[in-house]
């Protein structure tokens, strides 16, 4: 099997690696997200203790 | 002080759930690519072709695991939502919250091979039949519980009526699921046997249980990772030391040394 054939599905390459494609996308793009919200919502609590801490609170 | 006893009291489980998903993320990382490698290597390049439908079917190997993870999210947020209401439990909102996003993007893959798989083998991207039609309710429901949730200023308000909507919404589970019984619909029926053969129908059926668990494993750690930053948002002040903030952890430990 070469790689042209493998990719061209029988001619319906479009449809296998548009559902593909997209399913790889849609994951990448959700770990992306996720991660830049767990890192806003670090740099905030980092924030606020430094906050605190300026304010010479003990929590 | 009292009050600072009550609120770690209070916290204490999403507190200490953090840590623990914080261990379990990497392991289930790690499964969701082993499986994903193995299941599309089955499922791309040892899987033969269908006598029917030719290379195209291969988008089973994605649609199938999709179509029953968006399914199965939701299942599981129902039961979160249960949790969440009888018990009260902080967590169990957090873990919905966390599951939605992903349950969307499940369904919505689920649609979108779907449609692109319809096409060559039905000659159209969309039917409003009984099992597409109850796969997009499903993914409005989804969409509508995300917007109730960041609708309602009171977080604990919006989980409540969050987790009201999505138990009163698991009624379109078993309506997708069995929509290809009851009704004379477009997409096939429940079998998942494509070809005379049963040697090839097994390994077409191992590909896709394959990628079922891959999908699974890629949920669950997506959704730990989630929950993580979500317990951070709203519990920000009562998380106990955790290895990237070092400062965090001597402020916690005074919290809970002074309890």
């Amino acid at each position: 099997m070469n790689w042209a054939e493998f990719l061209s599905m029988d001619g319906r390459g479009f449809y296998v690696w548009g559902s593909f494609g997209a399913f790889a996308i849609a994951i990448v793009l959700e770990i992306i997200f996720v991660r830049l919200r767990a890192k806003r919502a670090q740099a905030t609590i980092e924030d606020e203790l430094l906050a605190d801490e300026a304010r010479g609170r003990a929590l | 002080m009292s009050r600072t006893d009550m609120r770690i009291f209070k916290y204490s489980s999403p507190a200490m759930f953090f840590p623990l998903a914080g261990k379990l993320l990497p392991w289930f990382s790690a499964l969701a690519v082993l499986f994903g490698a193995i299941g599309l290597y089955l499922g791309l390049f040892v899987a033969p072709e269908d006598f029917q439908q030719g290379e195209v079917y291969r988008i089973i190997f994605i649609h199938v695991p999709a179509a029953w993870m968006g399914m199965f999210i939701y299942l599981v947020m129902a039961m979160y939502g249960v949790m969440a209401l009888t018990f009260n439990t902080r967590l169990s909102a957090m873990m919905m919250e966390a599951l939605a996003p992903t349950g969307a993007i499940f369904t919505a893959l689920a649609l979108w091979t779907g449609a692109l798989w319809g096409r060559p083998t039905w000659g159209t991207y969309w039917a409003w039949d009984a099992r597409m039609t109850s796969t997009l309710i499903l993914l409005f429901l989804y969409i509508g519980y995300i917007a109730l949730i960041n609708a309602i200023e009171d977080k604990k308000r919006a989980d409540k009526a969050g987790a009201l909507l999505v138990i009163v919404g698991s009624i379109n589970v078993p309506i997708i699921y069995f929509s290809v019984k009851w009704w004379n619909t477009l997409h096939q029926g429940l079998s998942v046997s494509v070809t005379s053969s049963p040697k090839m129908a097994s390994i077409m059926l191992w590909g896709m249980l394959t990628m079922a668990i891959a999908c699974w494993m890629y949920a669950i750690a997506v959704s730990l990772a989630r929950v993580r930053a979500i317990i951070c948002e709203r519990e920000r002040d009562r998380i106990p030391g955790q290895e990237r903030i070092p400062r965090r952890e001597t402020t916690a430990g005074n919290a809970v040394a002074s309890s």
